[in-house]
């Protein structure tokens, strides 16, 4: 398997450019944060990797082959999106057994296992379901299909706090179990910081970064402390966005910390919050 | 991708559709031939095979509004769900038309009964039942892709282009043609255009031909299976 390529990719919805020359890659087996702001351009290019959307110029590659109009390419990938494509009239055993045909690798039993932890009633039609349980029965297709890309577009939409956790938790085990590439789509950081490898943000249609959350974290760091302190120390440095309470200021920096000055200056040191980071990166001018 | 896995479903819902289908054309006939005779009246049945042609039309609008986004939830390409999609209109217009054969040499003796096939045709034995199989598969077939050929063009137009495609089209072929041509030229294009269908409709100079209206409607087909791959080949799914 080589994973994914997406190709300099285009597309635009009348004047609208929604990607624009956008090249990226999805190595197998690890799990991308695929971050971006409202409009961003995520779903547009989830889509295109999935062939519900054709792209004006460029092309996805999934293990080498095209994936517009491929059927054993899209065999490959599932994609769980806000928008429902299931009929409203089926019932969510008979998606399960669907999708057990179509795919021919899809574990009912474990399906119905979920569908029980998660309190889903398989007997419900699609269109019965609140839009949390929508999400649910989505998540439990893509759990348990053995398929070797996933994408996540939103999954928890709708979710409760308690069905997020026992999500992410589920995520974890069947990704500890058999290693796939999962690409989430989400506006809650926070909450993937931890579950995710790698990060790509796609700002205004444009790639604005890929790379491992690890590198991206050690690419900076946060000082804490007296207003004036940290603007002392902070004076040269790449200061990306500041946080002021009263007297007291945080600074996210990036690049490497001077240690000895930090001491000297009885600042507190933090790591990089990746949301916080994420919202400087992306952050427009005159937004605070 | 699994193109047995698609049919099966397409098959399993338009079964399903087309039970209910008959289940209501047959308690409709059962309730009226009661009434007929308790009250020692006379039943007549008709349109059943024209029914039939509705229902087929609904088939192919629907199986563009709900397949095509289900399959392509399951991973399918456009090019498969079409092959798909006509392996299920063929089969439920072979299994639609058989019932219709069957239904007109059921009711024949019953309540005199003349199908639309019947009544174009005549009455006929063996060969004539095949005949008659056959036009009604290709024909309702016929139905079925244009059908889904203009589900699937709408959903591709603008606000604009849809109101020239319901409105204005049918009315530029069905008033403004018709009206013109005898206007300006005495209606000799209908006149032509109507030889033409019925030529294509097995009413040859040199006598009935079969051949020809089972041959027009699958043609039919042909050309708006094309017409529907290339409405499709593009379509975003929003």
């Amino acid at each position: 398997m080589t994973g994914i390529q997406i190709q300099e990719l285009t597309k635009r919805f009348g004047d609208n450019v929604a990607l624009q020359n956008v090249s990226l890659t999805f190595q197998p087996g690890k799990i991308y944060g695929l971050l971006g702001r409202n409009g961003a351009g995520k779903s547009t290019l989830l889509g295109i990797a999935a062939n519900r959307l054709f792209a004006d110029s460029g092309q996805v590659l999934i293990d080498g082959e095209p994936a517009c109009e491929n059927d054993r390419a899209q065999k490959k990938l599932y994609m769980m999106s806000e928008k429902n494509l299931y009929p409203k009239d089926m019932r969510v055993r008979d998606v399960f057994r669907w999708s057990e045909r179509f795919y021919g690798s899809f574990d009912r039993q474990q399906a119905q296992v979920l569908a029980q932890q998660f309190g889903l009633n398989i007997k419900k039609r699609v269109k019965e379901l609140s839009t949390g349980y929508t999400s649910i029965f989505k998540l439990i297709v893509a759990l348990c299909l053995d398929v070797p890309y996933l994408f996540l577009d939103e999954p928890v939409l709708g979710l409760d706090a308690n069905h997020r956790e026992m999500f992410y938790h589920l995520l974890l085990k069947n990704y500890a179990d058999e290693p796939r590439t999962i690409i989430i789509a989400t506006h809650l950081i926070e909450e993937v910081a931890n579950l995710i490898e790698e990060i790509a943000i796609i700002d205004e249609g444009r790639l604005l970064m890929s790379q491992s959350v690890q590198s991206l974290l050690d690419s900076g760091y946060c000082v804490s402390g007296k207003a004036g302190d940290v603007d002392a120390y902070a004076a040269g440095k790449k200061v990306i966005g500041e946080d002021v309470l009263g007297g007291l200021k945080t600074a996210y920096i990036l690049g490497s910390c001077d240690r000895q000055a930090l001491c000297d200056s009885g600042l507190e040191l933090s790591k990089l919050n990746l949301q916080k980071l994420f919202v400087e990166l992306t952050k427009k001018e005159g937004e605070q | 991708m699994n193109l047995k896995a698609s049919i099966g479903y397409q098959l399993r819902s338009s079964g399903k559709a087309l039970a209910i289908f008959y289940g209501v054309i047959y308690a409709i006939i059962a309730v009226a031939a009661i009434v007929a005779v308790s009250t020692d009246g006379q039943l007549g049945v008709a349109g059943l095979e024209t029914s039939t042609a509705v229902f087929m039309g609904f088939l192919g609008v629907f199986t563009f509004s709900e397949d095509f986004r289900f399959l392509i939830q399951n991973g399918y390409s456009r090019k498969s769900m079409l092959r798909s999609f006509l392996c299920q209109f063929a089969v439920v217009s072979l299994l639609a038309a058989a019932i219709d054969v069957l239904n007109s040499r059921l009711l024949l003796p019953l309540w005199g009964y003349r199908s639309t096939f019947t009544q174009l045709y005549g009455q006929s034995q063996l060969p004539g039942l095949i005949w008659q199989l056959l036009w009604g598969c290709s024909l309702y077939f016929a139905i079925a892709t244009i059908t889904y050929f203009m589900a699937a063009l709408y959903q591709r137009l603008g606000r604009l282009q849809r109101l020239l495609f319901m409105l204005i089209l049918p009315l530029a072929v069905l008033v403004l043609f018709p009206v013109l041509d005898f206007q300006l030229l005495g209606g000799t294009a209908t006149r032509w255009l109507l030889k033409v269908l019925s030529q294509a409709l097995g009413f040859a100079e040199g006598g009935l031909q079969m051949g020809l209206p089972v041959l027009f409607f699958l043609a039919i087909s042909a050309v708006f299976s094309v017409f529907s791959y290339l409405a499709t080949r593009r379509a975003s799914v929003s």
